[in-house]
């Protein structure tokens, strides 16, 4: 007697956001979070730029829309690094498809490094797509 | 009285044509711009949900997300650290310092906010590899200073963010060069070894010269865009669309069905 077996797979897609903050109070001022895990895909997306007039975030003013800082999303193991970064503005986003077998440390950062504005606040949000 | 009139004549004319060119690459104000980025397990719905949006908004479409390379990130590298320097701390409490000084390069590693080890060096690839060495004898390197030495080491572009969009008649919009270059996948993907102070290349950004368009202009609609028709292979990452102000809430309510969250919504000026 032939048996027939059928396997049901539940597929469970789990993610994690985090929204990290601050000021990037000078060019080449950054923000950086990073945490465990072997994501299979990762994405930051600029949710706030506030641009300043002064360094350390004092004075605002009026955010161009060609205002852009440096978003970073990144993934790490032994021995192993990959990364994508690149100049946005606001509501634009990076992403990368993580090598989960290799990964164990993920994150993004947020670098004054695209314009020589004096300082921006910044609002970055990161989500983390696990299996 | 004549040359008055042809003056006045004149001006209405420069003054119709001006208002006509500026209505042809403009929306008319109320308009929204809406962008809406589809997550992994979304990406199949891209088509079903532009079906839904173009029955609502004036224009819309598929985009997919390209770079264009405009610069070296050595040369940023190295001004990044000599304007500010590397100033990080890692989950185990170990922060690193790296800074220019008197034009030489120097590390400090603070143990338990303890100064335990300090190095100086006129050159900065050896001032990285000295605090990853450091790193790894502590358990950790700090992203920082690997993605340094990438940018160091391999040098690869500094791309600008663009949105590959079908107008499928050769439509560019973005920084005058001489040669366009589009990046498709701008991902670095690297082995590296501390001891052989070592960062050997799996995938590094590669781009594509792109002949078949015209430059029409800085930005459209502020951002810059290139005609996915004219690249060799664009992945469909999301919806663009301009919609009027009566049909916007309909708008975000299709596309937050499909992706779970608010799309991003700028007016038109």
């Amino acid at each position: 007697m032939a048996t027939l077996l059928i396997a049901a797979v539940v597929y469970a897609l789990i993610s994690n956001t985090v929204y990290i903050e601050g000021c990037l109070y000078m060019p080449g001022a950054y923000i950086r979070y990073s945490t465990s895990g072997a994501p299979f895909y990762i994405i930051a997306t600029l949710t706030d730029l506030i641009r300043y007039d002064d360094y350390y975030c004092r004075n605002p003013t009026y955010a161009f829309s060609y205002d852009q800082v440096y978003l970073e999303v990144f993934a790490s193991g032994a021995s192993y690094f990959e990364r994508y970064g690149r100049c946005v503005e606001l509501g634009e986003s990076v992403s990368l498809n993580v090598d989960a077998s290799r990964a164990s440390e993920h994150g993004t950062s947020v670098v004054h490094g695209c314009t020589s504005v004096k300082s921006y606040y910044v609002t970055v949000k990161y989500t983390s797509y696990y299996d | 009285m004549r040359a008055i009139a042809l003056l006045v004549a004149v001006a209405f004319v420069a003054l119709f044509i001006t208002a006509y060119s500026y209505s042809l690459g403009q929306a008319k104000g109320g308009d929204y711009l809406v962008v809406a980025r589809f997550p992994p397990h979304a990406l199949d719905k891209i088509d079903k949900a532009l079906e839904e949006v173009r029955r609502e908004a004036k224009w819309a479409s598929w985009y997919g997300d390209v770079d264009i390379p405009l610069g070296q990130m050595r040369e940023v590298r190295e001004k990044l650290i000599e304007n500010h320097g590397i100033d990080v701390e890692t989950k185990n409490k170990v922060r690193y310092r790296i800074y220019k000084e008197a034009g030489k390069y120097r590390v400090e590693v603070y143990h338990n906010d303890r100064l335990n080890f300090t190095y100086t060096t006129d050159d900065l690839e050896d001032a990285l590899w000295a605090a990853a060495e450091k790193g790894e004898e502590l358990g950790e390197i700090p992203p920082e200073i690997i993605s340094s030495l990438i940018d160091y080491k391999l040098n690869p572009p500094l791309l600008y963010s663009a949105y590959a969009i079908p107008f499928c008649n050769g439509t560019y919009y973005g920084p005058g060069v001489d040669a366009l270059k589009i990046v498709i996948d701008g991902a670095v993907r690297v082995e590296y070894s501390v001891k052989n102070r070592t960062i050997t290349p799996i995938q590094l950004p590669k781009a594509v010269v792109v002949t078949n368009v015209t430059r029409l202009g800085e930005r459209w609609y502020g951002k810059y865009v290139v005609d996915a028709c004219a690249l060799p292979r664009v992945e469909k990452r999301g919806v663009i669309a301009i919609v009027g102000k009566g049909s916007l809430p309909n708008v975000i309510e299709i596309l937050k069905k499909y992706t779970g969250e608010e799309p991003y919504v700028r007016p038109i000026p």
